[in-house]
């Protein structure tokens, strides 16, 4: 049986951080020793610091974790150059493991992402749960990487988590593993634990909007024309914009929103997801993070931040009924770096965050580790997802008690 | 009063020019999105010099002076390391006192020769701020 601790801090020295978010996390234990620590730090901490020291202390725990944009913990959201959120868990080691990939980069997502699954597996086959910390820019096109996973899995295998960020700079990202410093590669923690039950769930607040956008020349998920006009030149022509522009000074004025099937639009509180590309190649195709099809249509979409609050609420209270009573035993929870601080100020990001935590926590002190990055990942109307600009939660819950 | 009402083809230029004014606005909203973030980012950095301030005024010795200020111009200004150094006149060096963000190896003894800075134009440098206490 797994057991669940968390903390977070701002504390500014990496190794003295990591040693008071152990402490906080675990106290009231008559030491620090556990088996699992899930590590989420922004980019001013040292991270061989964080993993050695957190070796030291609690010698024999598995480390893994990956660079951020901030943390979320019961007592909010901190995006703090030296923010750092840990989730420490004590149990036996047949209901956990993790694998991970040194590089992503130039590797095809799908054969990664199924090396990786395999990996889980041998070391556990009774896994029923994934979380997946992967470098964002190596994700796509990310229906491939789930399916990955499913390869080995099966489709109904709930796989969840975040694309590492570096502070929304974003260039680069950062996993942890063990005693090693990965840089643009990919850890997993897959979780096996009988006596818990799952319940996840996913919100964004952008509002599509306009007449139908038409693919009209892609190949896999690169989009070279739409409406007939290569990609870029068409979308910034409508933003009133040079060609010239990058994806970061469009900010989210160029994600176009796909549509979903109808009957998950009341589950997810949205009929459209909707996807940045952040990777504008030099003859203005774009990457969109699925593959598509020509004759996709797309929509414009626009970010609605009553729409955005609102979601989180409704996301939280819609976990909370599915608890039926029952106190979660640790929450995760992966928020979008665009729903922090480069949007909204400290007063706004922790109010959204209460959104989400008062329905779930009724003010319960529950181990809650969250954190900041740069693309999500969820199921959503039975099927594994990739989200931009949303809220993913996952909460565990005891099946008997 | 014309009462003609306008063709299909007619309403989907209507609309889709009104789709681009959308568009333009959400461009002008975003750019005050974006000052209002500035904004905010500016007054939370004021609100953490005046934090330093207070912390430095009651600060009881040149160590804790020098721990206070290294960890605020780490927060404040959303740096990677700090340092500060203290003036040695003797040896014509700025010998450290307190850093954050350096690997712990160059703490001991680290010292700044006050000749090899001139000879780089540190004290020539903008970004450099040298305060006498």
């Amino acid at each position: 049986m797994l057991e669940f601790y968390a903390a977070t801090t701002g504390m500014l020295n990496s190794k003295k951080a990591i040693t008071e978010c152990l402490k906080k996390a675990l106290a009231g234990q008559p030491n620090l020793d556990c088996d699992l620590i899930i590590i989420h730090a922004n980019m001013g901490h040292n991270f061989i610091d964080l993993i050695s020291e957190a070796k030291r202390l609690s010698d024999g725990a598995t480390i893994v974790g990956c660079s951020t944009t901030g943390v979320i913990g019961m007592d909010g959201p901190d995006e703090s150059p030296r923010a750092l959120g840990i989730m420490a868990i004590k149990g036996p080691r047949n209901e956990f493991a993790v694998a991970g990939i040194d590089t992503m980069v130039n590797k095809d997502p799908y054969t990664a992402c199924a090396h990786l699954a395999e990996d889980l597996k041998n070391k556990n086959p009774d896994i029923n749960l994934i979380n997946f910390m992967p470098s964002w820019q190596d994700v796509f096109p990310t229906d491939r990487t789930i399916e990955g996973f499913e390869s080995v899995f099966g489709k109904d295998i709930p796989v969840f988590g975040g694309c590492a960020a570096d502070a929304m700079l974003p260039k680069t990202s950062f996993q942890f593993l063990e005693d090693q410093v990965l840089e643009r590669g990919a850890v997993a923690i897959g979780f096996a634990d009988p006596t818990l039950e799952y319940h996840l769930g996913v919100s964004h607040g952008h509002m599509a909007f306009g007449s139908p956008i038409e693919v009209t020349r892609c190949e896999g998920n690169r989009i070279y024309e739409l409406n007939g006009q290569p990609a870029w030149k068409f979308i910034c022509e409508k933003l009133d914009l040079p060609e010239s522009t990058s994806f970061l000074e469009t900010g989210e004025l160029h994600a176009l929103a796909l549509e979903l099937p109808e009957k998950i639009h009341e589950e997810f509180g949205n009929s459209h997801l909707v996807y940045a590309s952040m990777i504008i190649n030099k003859d203005g195709s774009l990457i969109y993070p699925l593959q598509i099809k020509v004759g996709t249509k797309l929509f414009w979409s626009r970010r609605d931040d009553k729409k955005i609050f609102m979601g989180a609420e409704y996301l939280g209270k819609r976990l909370h009924e599915k608890l039926a009573g029952k106190k979660p035993v640790a929450v995760f929870h992966v928020e979008c770096g665009s729903r922090g601080s480069n949007y909204f100020n400290q007063t706004e990001r922790e109010k959204l965050i209460r959104c989400v935590q008062v329905p779930l926590t009724v003010d319960q002190n529950i181990p809650w580790l969250g954190w900041y990055a740069n693309g999500e990942f969820g199921p959503v109307g039975g099927k594994n997802r990739y989200f931009h600009f949303s809220v993913v939660l996952c909460t565990l819950i005891r099946i008997n008690e | 009063m014309n009462n003609k009402a306008p063709k299909y083809a007619e309403l989907i230029i209507r609309c889709e020019n009104l789709q681009d004014q959308v568009l333009k606005f959400l461009r002008i909203q975003q750019d005050l999105s974006i000052a209002k973030r500035n904004l905010d980012k500016d007054l939370a950095r004021l609100v953490s010099v005046q934090n330093y301030n207070q912390g430095a005024i009651h600060s009881d010795s040149i160590e804790a002076f020098a721990e206070i200020t290294v960890e605020s111009v780490l927060t404040t200004f959303e740096l990677e390391c700090s340092m500060f150094f203290l003036y040695h006149a003797e040896e014509k060096s700025l010998d450290l006192l307190f850093q954050l963000g350096l690997n712990e190896t160059v703490k001991e003894n680290f010292k700044l020769s006050l000749d090899w800075i001139m000879n780089h134009g540190g004290l020539n440098d903008l970004n450099v701020f040298i305060e006498e206490i």
